[in-house]
C-alpha cells in the first residue's frame, strides 16, 4: 500500500480526550458523493492523527456528514465508525453505492 | 394473446403461431430458456442447424413499468457448450413487445452460407430480405445503414466477429440515439445468431398491438411501487450513485475490499483503480464536455439512467459506454490504468460485435501468455484488432479466456464453464465465487448478484471473506434473479427493491397486471426455481456434471493479496447450492 504524498498532512485530536501528544498516520479516501468533502480530488489524503480518534470523528473532522455515509473500510476490510484508528491504517469511506 | 414469430433459415420461411398455453406465462429468461430446452437437443453443435436463437422481452417489457425495457437472448452457447441466456436494455426490447412478440425463433441454417439476411418486423408482417451489402461490416456501418433506411425504428445485429463464429460474439441492440452499444454479451451468442446468416434484425411497432394489461390498475399500482423504491434509494434515485457515476463507481469500491481482479486475476487490488473509477470518469466527461454525457439511458422509462458517453480529449464522442465490468476487463484486469485505451477497446468491441468481459479476460490471459506486457494499452488494442482482422491470433483470442489459455499453455486461466470470470474475485468475495461456479450459465455475476449484501451492504451484510453461509446467499440470489430476468425488469431495481420491500411487491402486481395471475412472492421463489431447474437439466443433458461447477484449480491453490485468501468453499457445499 503506498502513501499518499500530495496532501499536506493534517493533525487532529480525538474529541473529548486528554491531548496525548502521541500521533499515528493514517490515509483517508472520500469516494463518489463524499468527493465533495475532500481537499483535494482523486489521491488518498494523507493524515496525522491523535492516538484514539476513531474511524467516525476522522470523518468529521472533513465535516463528512455521518448520515451520507453508507460504507467504511480499513486496509479493505469493512468496518464501523467507532473503530480506533492505528499507525498506517488505509481509510475509505462510500456513501451507498452498487454497480454492476 | 401474443404470438411466436419463428424463421426458418434453411427454407428461408417466417412463420407466425399463437403462444401455446405451456408458455402463456413466460417472459425473458424463462421463455427463452424453456424454449431452448424443449426444442434444441442438448447435444447438438453450437453453430449447426439444430441449434435455435430465441429472443424474447420481459413479462412486463413494453410497458410503462419502470427500467423495464430488457431483452433475453438464449441458445446453446458455443462458448459454454450448455444453455445460455443473456439479456439487454435496448428500445428493441420495448417495440418488439408491443408488436405482440412474445418470442422471435430462429432455426436452421441457409444453404449458402456466405449469404447474409436482414428480418424486417412491422404490424404488417416479417419478411426476410438479402443483406449482402452488409456481409462483413462492423456494426458501426451497420447500425448507421439501419438507422437511414430503416428510421425509427429499433435494430439488433451481429458484427463480423459473429458472422466468423467466434464464441466471444454477442448481439448487439441500438440504444436511445441507435448506438451499437447494448448487448447480449455473453456466451457467443452473436456467433450463433451469425452462423444461421442473419446479419440484422429491424423492428417498427408503429400500428402495433402494444402489450395489452390483464388487470390495468392492479398494474398501475404495481408500477407506482416500483418507481417510487427506485426514486428513494440512495442506489437508484436522480442524482444517485449509478445516475452519477454510471456502474464504474465500482471500481474504488472493490478495490477497497481486495475484490478487484487485477492483472488476471493475480492480484485483488490495482494501483491504478482511481485513474479508471467511476469517479475519474465522470470528472473526465465533464471536463472534455463536448458529447460526453453521465446519467445516459439505454432506453425509454429508464429513471436510473447509468449508461454513459465517453468524449475524445476534443469533445467527439468515442465510446459508450464506459461501464464497471468493460471498465475492469480492458483495465484493471490488464494492468491498464488510461481511460482513453479502455474507451478506444470497448469502441473497437462494439464494432467488431464481441463482448467485452470477454474480450478483457481473454487478453488478461494473453498478457500472462506473453503476447503483451500487463499495462501496455497501445499494445492491447493491436491485440483487439487482430479480433477485427480476423488472423489466426484473432481467431484464437477470439474464441475466448478458456481456448487462449489452452493455446499458450496458461496455467491461471479464470473461467468457470469455459466462461470468463467477470469483475469480482472469487477468493476475496466468496459468494459471488459461489454464484460463479455454480450457475448454470458459466462464470456469470448477474446470475446471482451476492456483492448486494457482501459489498454494498444492500439487504443486509455479510463478510465477503468468510465462506460461512454463502451457499445460501447465492442460492438466494439466483433464485431472485431467474425471476426478475424473466420478468423484463433491469437488475439494478434489485438495489432499490430488496432494501425497500414494497418495491418488491410493486414487480409482482406488475407481472400480474400484464398476465391476469394472482402471483405472489412465493411465486417469485417456485418460478425461478423452475428455470433454474430447466436450465440445469439441459446442461446435464449436454454432458455437465458435477465436476463442472468447480473453480478453476488455481484459485483453491494461490493465495490472492491483500487478505491471502484463497476459494474455500468446499465441493460438498458447492454441490448443494442449486439442489433444489
Amino acid at each position: 500500500m503506498s502513501r499518499a504524498k500530495a496532501t499536506r498532512p493534517r493533525i487532529l485530536r480525538a474529541a473529548g480526550n486528554e491531548a496525548t501528544g502521541r500521533f499515528v498516520s493514517v490515509t483517508l479516501s472520500l469516494y463518489a458523493s463524499l468527493g465533495r468533502f475532500a481537499p483535494g480530488p482523486g489521491q488518498p489524503m494523507a493524515v496525522e492523527v491523535e492516538e484514539g480518534l476513531t474511524l467516525g470523528e476522522l470523518l468529521q473532522a472533513f465535516r463528512v456528514p455521518l448520515e451520507e455515509v453508507k460504507l467504511v473500510f480499513v486496509n479493505h476490510r469493512a468496518t464501523v465508525l467507532e473503530r480506533v484508528l492505528a499507525e498506517g491504517d488505509r481509510v475509505g469511506a462510500f456513501p451507498p453505492v452498487a454497480g454492476g | 394473446m401474443g404470438k411466436f414469430v419463428r424463421v426458418d433459415m434453411s427454407t428461408l420461411k417466417v412463420i407466425t403461431e399463437q403462444v401455446p398455453e405451456k408458455y402463456r406465462l413466460l417472459g425473458g429468461r424463462g421463455l427463452t430458456s424453456n424454449l431452448v430446452a424443449d426444442e434444441v437437443d442438448p447435444l447438438c453443435h453450437p453453430l449447426g442447424p439444430a441449434n435455435k436463437v430465441v429472443f424474447a422481452p420481459g413479462i412486463v417489457t413494453g410497458t410503462a413499468a419502470p427500467s423495464s425495457g430488457r431483452i433475453s437472448v438464449g441458445a446453446k452457447s458455443p462458448l459454454t457448450g450448455g444453455i445460455k441466456e443473456s439479456n439487454a436494455g435496448t428500445p428493441f426490447s420495448q417495440k418488439l413487445a408491443r408488436l405482440g412478440i412474445k418470442a422471435l425463433v430462429f432455426e436452421g441454417l441457409p444453404a449458402d452460407p456466405k449469404k447474409r439476411y436482414l428480418l424486417e418486423l412491422t404490424a404488417g408482417g416479417e419478411r426476410l430480405v438479402e443483406a449482402g451489402d452488409l456481409a462483413g461490416k462492423g456494426l458501426e456501418d451497420t447500425f448507421a445503414w439501419l438507422a437511414r433506411k430503416y428510421p425509427g425504428q429499433a435494430y439488433a445485429g451481429v458484427g463480423p466477429a459473429g458472422e466468423t463464429g467466434l464464441s466471444m460474439a454477442g448481439v448487439c441492440f441500438n440504444d436511445l440515439e441507435n448506438r451499437p452499444s447494448r448487448y447480449s454479451g455473453r456466451g457467443g451468442l452473436g456467433a450463433v445468431l451469425g452462423r444461421k446468416g442473419i446479419k440484422a434484425i429491424v423492428v417498427d411497432d408503429s400500428g402495433g398491438p402494444g402489450v395489452p394489461l390483464s388487470q390495468p390498475e392492479i398494474f398501475a399500482g404495481g408500477a407506482r411501487k416500483v418507481a417510487e423504491a427506485l426514486g428513494q434509494h440512495g442506489v437508484t434515485k436522480p442524482g444517485g450513485a449509478l445516475n452519477s457515476y454510471g456502474t464504474a463507481v465500482l471500481i474504488n469500491l472493490l478495490n477497497e475490499v481486495g475484490g478487484l481482479p487485477t492483472r488476471n486475476f493475480s492480484s485483488g487490488v490495482f494501483e491504478g483503480a482511481g485513474k479508471i473509477s467511476g469517479e475519474t470518469l465522470a470528472a473526465t466527461i465533464k471536463k472534455r464536455g463536448g458529447k460526453g454525457l453521465t446519467g445516459h439511458r439505454c432506453h425509454t422509462g429508464c429513471p436510473i439512467g447509468c449508461s454513459n458517453v465517453y468524449p475524445r480529449p476534443n469533445g467527439q464522442e468515442h465510446a459508450s459506454c464506459v461501464e464497471y465490468e468493460s471498465d475492469w476487463a480492458l483495465g484493471a484486469n490488464c494492468g491498464i490504468d488510461n481511460l482513453d485505451h479502455i474507451a478506444e477497446m470497448i469502441r473497437m468491441c462494439n464494432d467488431y460485435g464481441i463482448d467485452t468481459i470477454e474480450t478483457g479476460v481473454t487478453l488478461g490471459v494473453a498478457m500472462e501468455a506473453g503476447l503483451a506486457k500487463f499495462g501496455d494499452g497501445n499494445r492491447a488494442i493491436e491485440l483487439v484488432k487482430e479480433i477485427g482482422r480476423n488472423t489466426p491470433l484473432g481467431r484464437i483470442l477470439g474464441n475466448g479466456a478458456a481456448f487462449t489459455g489452452r493455446a499458450f499453455g496458461v496455467l491461471r486461466v479464470p473461467t468457470v464453464k469455459g466462461q470468463g470470470m467477470p469483475a469480482y474475485e472469487p477468493r476475496s468475495v466468496k459468494g459471488i465465487g459461489v454464484t460463479f461456479v455454480t450457475s448454470p450459465m458459466g462464470a456469470d455475476h448477474t446470475a446471482g448478484y451476492t456483492i448486494a449484501s457482501e459489498i454494498t451492504g444492500v439487504g443486509g451484510k455479510t463478510d465477503p471473506l468468510s465462506p460461512k453461509d454463502k451457499v445460501g446467499l447465492s442460492r438466494n440470489f439466483q433464485v431472485a434473479t431467474a425471476f426478475i430476468d424473466a420478468s423484463g425488469y433491469c437488475l439494478f431495481i434489485a438495489f432499490a427493491i430488496i432494501d425497500i420491500p414494497s418495491g418488491f411487491v410493486g414487480v409482482v402486481e406488475t407481472c400480474n397486471g400484464v398476465l391476469g395471475t394472482a402471483w405472489t412472492m412465493d411465486d417469485v421463489t417456485r418460478i425461478g426455481q423452475e428455470i433454474l431447474r430447466t436450465e440445469i437439466a439441459f446442461n446435464r443433458k449436454a454432458g455437465f456434471s458435477a465436476a463442472d461447477d468447480r473453480p478453476p484449480e488455481f484459485m483453491r491453490r494461490e493465495k490472492l493479496p491483500p487478505h491471502g485468501s484463497v476459494f474455500d468453499i468446499s465441493d460438498k457445499d458447492l454441490d448443494e447450492v442449486l439442489n433444489f
